[in-house]
């Protein structure tokens, strides 16, 4: 077992060396000392694999501190505060004991999991499936204890307890979840189901176990004493036994084969994260196929268009879902929240009168509300997979002129779909300000509006601006270009630092307009300068 | 007319594809562009067309002793794998392609006159691209080349996905273009090569070879291309 074991550290240490060099060659200017032809220098390597393992057991230790720290010391210091410690150790103790006893058990469980290296070391490599799993589970039984102990005595002694106890509760615990190991290996010996891919359930349950487990919080107080009954004799005897067997019968069990098999079929997108997300990119913004009768395919419905108005006409007509039905959402919740605003004028006016004095000094919020009001990131998403991506590998759709008129037709249809929520929102504003009497006058009126309005141009342009001069999608739709988010993360900053000016409306508009008119001036003629050399597929 | 091409060198990272190309084609022939994998033609297509961009070198475009650099308008390049619009049906891309080259067009054909000459069923032009089948997704392609005539025509691995009828088909076609063109098309498939060009070029070790055209029909012509190929081996 220990040669089984070396063998599979071993891969896992080489491929998390691959990895780590890849992802080293990747970091500007410093990975220019790296070429490929490291992956072939073996001293090199070897270097990076120890590098790799110790920053796999680092990691092993602190996430454990970062699960026990974020996911129950801090909500239970948080609710809890004033209570005394022994008080809140019986929260923190209960936490633990629903989330990591009950919902990881069935979440959690390792020995049906579809992993890659499961793959690659039974099924390319061809290691005996028994083998693997008896070497696989020890190692897992064993690092689970081990990671856990310093963290589980570390947040022990920060409410006073004794350090044993977070020994002990970290042996019970591996105890436990030993036996849960065993019983979905048993369900999947019975029923042939493999739990941890039953979503539904584990989702129910992950849901359910944390409203048990944070409940509480709330009311202060544990269900039970909890350290008294878990740090008793009976209670370690009782899950020492049961944790015996379980592993027992785990080493004993016949049919691994079979256990593997289940979960390591070629297409099983668990295995593959990377192909997982791609399909899921892939699929929010593909053309579906039956989405369109046989009808809506028939020549006429586009005639008198030619070119790329054509070409868009029909792009944005099969896209409907990522245009026409956003701006419909967007809607809905404008007009639900005038229709509340209306409500609360006539239920409680002192209340409405705060909030319409709070809605004429939040003018700067609307830089943020404008980013969220707007489509455009989705689009062009959809752009880019479903036409851009195919076109641009012919000679002509890459031609400046070209470009720069399917550019103007995008920006026009956009920016004429982000004005339907944006005008919309001016009307629901103004109706709701002048209703609750607050002053309000004309010019105050069309400040408000021109910003709204020239918020919802410049985001507009912003998208598209964006897309065309980062192009930021490789073919599997992840952003690829780090510009892209770091000119994308500089605006909304922007916005926010705007939000913390006080001033009129009409200063702030006159601010917010010229600098947006500047944005985009400067956007167009980059995009019109540029985009034959940018708009490329990469 | 003659396209040339003047030492067009690229490379990957530290890998070499391409080691200074210098080759004449000529109009009115076929050439064959033989390879192994990994040889390098895909990177070849995609210099000639502009697709990538080369590290050094030019590409030529001779008419009656003018040559000036070849321009991406006079291309036609048909993938290897088809890449075409998925949301447009067949007839929404070629009538939006005759669009875009109104200005290159046969004067009197219609989209209709395109269709029948690659065969293209009547029902299958209003279906989404989406839901065609390789070979279909090939012909739009060819279609392209067919409408515009550009005068040069790159075609990756083409007649692969062909069923017998289409390819023979095709094969027909591209002889029937040949005389106001220069085709260029690459393949692994030694009987094709042999079948249907005038001429076949080796890339290897990131060169291209002419092959003496009398060997293409000569008994001993598959040993020789495979003595040929097998060469540098040893380097790699």
């Amino acid at each position: 077992m220990i040669s089984t074991l070396n063998s599979i550290v071993g891969i896992r240490g080489t491929s998390g060396a691959n990895r780590l060099m890849y992802y080293f060659g990747r970091i500007p200017l410093l990975g220019k000392v790296m070429d490929d032809s490291v992956y072939s220098r073996h001293g090199l390597k070897k270097t990076f694999t120890v590098v790799a393992v110790i920053l796999n057991i680092l990691y092993g230790f602190l996430s454990k501190f970062a699960y026990l720290g974020l996911v129950v010391f801090l909500p239970v210091m948080l609710a809890g505060k004033e209570l005394p410690l022994p008080q809140q150790y019986d929260l923190y103790l209960h936490v633990v004991v629903v989330l990591s006893f009950g919902v990881s058990a069935v979440s959690s469980a390792v020995i049906l999991e579809p992993r890659r290296d499961k793959y690659i070391c039974v099924k390319l490599m061809r290691l005996p499936a028994d083998k693997y799993m008896h070497a696989i589970m020890t190692l897992r039984g064993l690092t689970f204890f081990i990671y856990f102990v310093p963290a589980m005595m570390v947040f022990a002694g920060e409410y006073g307890a004794p350090l044993w106890h977070g020994l002990l509760l970290s042996l019970l615990l591996t105890l436990w979840r030993t036996a849960a190991e065993a019983l979905h290996l048993w369900i999947f010996d019975r029923k042939a189901i493999v739990l941890v891919k039953q979503t539904a359930l584990v989702w129910i349950v992950i849901g359910a176990g944390y409203l048990l487990a944070y409940a509480p919080l709330y009311t202060g107080n544990a269900l039970l004493d909890m350290d008294a009954m878990l740090f008793n004799l009976p209670m370690s005897l009782a899950l020492l036994l049961l944790g015996t067997i379980s592993a027992v019968y785990i080493a004993r069990y016949p049919g691994y084969r079979n256990a593997v098999d289940a979960v390591t079929k070629i297409d099983d997108p668990l295995l593959d994260m990377g192909r997982m997300m791609r399909e899921a990119n892939q699929k929010q913004v593909e053309t579906k196929e039956q989405d369109f009768t046989a009808e809506q395919l028939r020549r006429d419905q586009f005639a008198g268009k030619n070119g790329y108005a054509y070409l868009n006409a029909i792009f944005f007509s099969r896209h409907r879902r990522f245009l026409v039905e956003p701006v419909k959402r967007r809607l809905v919740i404008i007009g639900a929240l005038f229709a509340a605003g209306l409500l609360l004028q006539f239920s409680t006016p002192d209340l409405f009168a705060k909030l319409a004095r709070y809605l004429i000094g939040g003018l700067p919020a609307f830089i943020i509300i404008m980013n969220f009001c707007s489509i455009g990131e989705r689009v062009c998403k959809a752009m880019f997979f479903n036409c851009d991506l195919s076109l641009l590998r012919y000679g002509f759709y890459r031609e400046r002129s070209a470009i720069l008129t399917n550019f103007r037709i995008r920006l026009l249809r956009i920016s004429g779909l982000n004005l339907i929520p944006a005008v919309a929102i001016c009307l629901a504003l103004n109706l709701l300000i002048l209703l609750s009497g607050e002053t309000w006058g004309a010019a105050e009126a069309l400040a408000v509006c021109g910003t709204i309005l020239g918020l919802s141009l410049f985001f507009s342009v912003h998208h598209l601006f964006m897309y065309y001069i980062f192009q930021p999608y490789s073919t599997e739709l992840n952003v690829k270009n780090p510009f892209f988010s770091i000119v994308n993360s500089i605006i909304l900053a922007a916005g926010i630092i705007c939000m913390q000016f006080q001033s009129t409306p009409a200063y702030f508009a006159v601010t917010v307009l010229l600098t947006a008119a500047a944005y985009m001036g400067i956007a167009l003629f980059l995009v019109y300068k540029y985009c034959g050399r940018t708009f490329r597929v990469k | 007319m003659e396209l040339i091409l003047d030492n067009i060198r690229k490379s990957y990272s530290d890998k070499q594809v391409l080691k200074g190309i210098d080759f004449t084609f000529e109009k009115g022939k076929i050439y064959g562009l033989l390879g192994r994998n990994g040889a390098g033609k895909t990177s070849l297509f995609n210099c000639l067309s502009g697709e990538t961009p080369m590290d050094r070198g030019g590409v030529f475009l001779r008419r009656e002793n003018v040559s000036l650099p070849l321009r991406e308008d006079e291309i036609g390049y048909v993938f290897s794998l088809p890449i075409l619009p998925e949301f447009l049906t067949g007839y929404e891309f070629v009538k939006f392609y005759m669009d875009i080259n109104r200005d290159k067009i046969e004067p009197g054909r219609t989209i209709g006159d395109y269709f029948d000459i690659i065969r293209f069923e009547e029902e299958d032009r209003h279906r989404l691209i989406k839901g065609y089948s390789h070979g279909m997704k090939n012909k739009i392609q060819m279609l392209c080349f067919i409408i515009t005539r550009p005068p040069l025509i790159l075609l990756d691995e083409p007649l692969t996905s062909f069923d017998v009828v289409v390819a023979l088909e095709i094969k027909k076609l591209l002889r029937e273009m040949k005389q106001d063109h220069i085709i260029i098309f690459s393949t692994h498939i030694l009987q094709l090569a042999a079948d249907l060009c005038d001429e076949l070029v080796i890339l290897n070790q990131g060169v291209l070879q002419e092959i003496p055209a009398d060997t293409l029909h000569s008994p001993e012509f598959e040993e020789r291309i495979i003595a040929l190929l097998r060469d540098g081996d040893g380097h790699d």
